[in-house]
């Protein structure tokens, strides 16, 4: 089975650390990374389309090593990283044209080829126009149809739905969402919206300050409970639990799995609290505001 | 290969629709149009020009004077299209973002630089032979004859100083990620620099820094007259430049070429998205 692993990915600006020893291994279904900006979604998926070097760290696709044999693991993988531009002068037929060469597509399966990703992606009616007319949506379609070629195994999205009107984005997630499940192929994407990872994901990832700061497979790590107080409470969380946020009158804690809400309660009423209410939250958007208000 | 060549192909096409290339088009009619103005009316007092070296030159001291001051624009012109379709090559990527496109493609940076540059290549030499059909084609106008033999050597000499200066426009352009920068870096470097270098070294310590690329270039026109730019008159000569000479011109332009080439390369392998 096919899979994309990174092991250790450390990268660094300067004195900025944009990544540090990221570890992630995915070998189905869609994998949707979330994270503010400047939180280093970019900068990992640049780093797994070779388009950056990890200052440390291992990027392997189907168990080889990118930098080892990066022509063939390169072929394993579609990508559409931030919002691309194409070369101005060539139609957005010639690109598709070009990639399909480079992706060694027989010569006589190019129009085919060309026809199912441009149908695919709505493309048709304007592939004959120069790119360089094209506005940001069907750029941002081309750079799908382009990153789907020759169906690779491993599709990696950096915001794909990006500048495209909301029929735009419906069509986009149908297609992210068919070639995941349907076809069984692997997709990595990033977004802001959190509404488009639940739709189209099987695991989330949240990636804050360049660490996987969350990962839904291991969701029962992190299970998040807010308490309200009758009277605002400033005193101190016991160990194991954590205490995230906190506006006095309410708190979100983080308890490990093995343990029990009971636990909690009795912890906080221990330590001086009047607990108005409890309420287990799995919500995504909690999770993350708890993690990004850090 | 076949990806070099698939690269070269989508490459110069994006080429020559370009604007570059049209505003170059203009630029080698304009050349052309003023030089074959000039060839008409005053190739009657190439002569006189002549007699100043030798006493009543003969016709085919003539002749190669009106291809040497043709040739003047091809010390220029490979320039100009380098500057156009080179400087650009690499920088672009990142500056218009088409890098994001063409980085995360199943093709090594090698042949995707040898597509490149070959198409920038193709394109500039369009630029130049349009220039010398047109003085192929003036010729038997002007003398009822054809051309003379030196002007089948200008062909391949013009074609490695292209090489050369092509090689040189790449490296600017593997070292910056903004066009500009590059474009400003080769013509600083050529037009400014080593032609200050040249002439301070001639004025200083007597002597042509044959060396320098735009003096190694000078042989597309000494390959007629011995007359070279940076010369002193010690070296005048209305004999066309010896065949050790054009060999060394020849050596150090591809020198130019190769050295550029593979720091250029080393540095576009290197390159990130950042």
């Amino acid at each position: 089975m096919t899979s994309i692993e990174a092991i250790n990915i450390s990268k660094n600006f300067g004195p900025v650390h944009a990544l540090k020893d990221v570890d992630l291994e995915i070998s189905d279904g869609c994998t949707v990374i979330l994270g503010p900006n400047g939180s280093g979604k970019t900068t990992f998926m640049k780093i797994l389309t070779r388009m950056m070097r990890p200052s440390s760290g291992l990027v392997k696709i189907d168990g080889e090593p990118l930098e080892e044999n990066f022509v063939k693991s390169l072929g394993m993988i579609g990508s559409l990283v931030e919002q691309p531009e194409f070369y101005t002068y060539l139609t957005g037929r010639e690109i598709m044209e070009f990639v399909c060469r480079i992706r060694n597509i027989p010569k006589n399966s190019v129009n085919d080829e060309i026809k199912r990703v441009s149908d695919l992606c709505g493309i048709s009616s304007y592939s004959n126009r120069k790119s360089g007319t094209y506005s940001r949506g069907m750029k941002q379609r081309l750079g799908l149809a382009v990153s789907m070629i020759s169906s690779p195994d491993i599709l990696i999205l950096d915001e794909p739905t990006f500048g495209l009107d909301p029929r735009g984005i419906v069509e986009m997630r149908n297609i992210i969402k068919n070639y995941s499940r349907e076809e069984g192929k692997i997709v990595l994407l990033s977004t802001h919206m959190i509404n488009e990872a639940v739709e189209l994901s099987n695991r989330i990832l949240i990636l804050y300050m360049g660490v996987i700061r969350y990962d839904s497979m291991n969701g029962d790590d992190k299970r998040v409970i807010r308490v309200t107080f009758d009277e605002p409470f400033y005193g101190k969380i016991e160990e194991p639990f954590i205490q995230t946020r906190s506006t006095g009158n309410e708190a979100l804690i983080e308890i490990p799995s093995e343990k029990k809400n009971w636990e909690l309660i009795y912890s906080l009423v221990r330590s001086g609290a009047r607990i108005r209410e409890v309420e287990e939250n799995y919500g995504i958007e909690d999770v993350y505001m708890n993690i990004v208000s850090d | 290969m076949q990806k070099t060549l698939q690269v070269t192909k989508y490459f110069f096409r994006n080429y020559y629709r370009s604007r570059s290339f049209y505003l170059m088009l203009v630029i080698d009619i304009l050349i052309c149009v003023l030089f074959i103005y000039f060839s008409f009316r005053y190739t009657s007092k190439i002569g006189a020009f002549a007699g100043r070296i030798i006493k009543n030159p003969p016709e085919s001291i003539i002749k190669n004077v009106f291809d040497y001051i043709w040739n003047f624009a091809l010390l220029y012109l490979p320039v100009l299209a380098a500057v156009f379709f080179g400087s650009p090559a690499i920088s672009s990527e990142i500056e218009d973002r088409t890098a994001y496109h063409i980085f995360p493609l199943p093709i090594s940076r090698y042949s995707l630089f040898a597509g490149k540059f070959i198409a920038a290549f193709l394109v500039s030499l369009v630029v130049i032979f349009i220039f010398l059909g047109v003085e192929w084609a003036v010729f038997p106008f002007v003398f009822h004859t054809y051309q003379v033999t030196a002007f089948y050597s200008t062909i391949y000499l013009v074609v490695i100083f292209l090489f050369s200066i092509l090689s040189v426009t790449f490296l600017s352009s593997s070292i910056f990620n903004r066009n500009l920068y590059a474009y400003i870096t080769v013509f600083v470097a050529y037009f400014l620099i080593l032609n200050a270098a040249g002439y301070i070294i001639n004025i200083l310590y007597g002597y042509t820094p044959s060396y320098l690329l735009n003096v190694a270039a000078e042989i597309l026109q000494t390959v007629y007259i011995n007359i070279p730019i940076f010369g002193g008159s010690s070296s005048l000569s209305i004999a066309p430049a010896s065949s050790s000479t054009i060999l060394h011109s020849i050596l150090i332009m591809l020198a130019y070429a190769f050295v550029s080439l593979a720091i250029a390369i080393i540095l576009f392998e290197r390159k990130e998205v950042r």
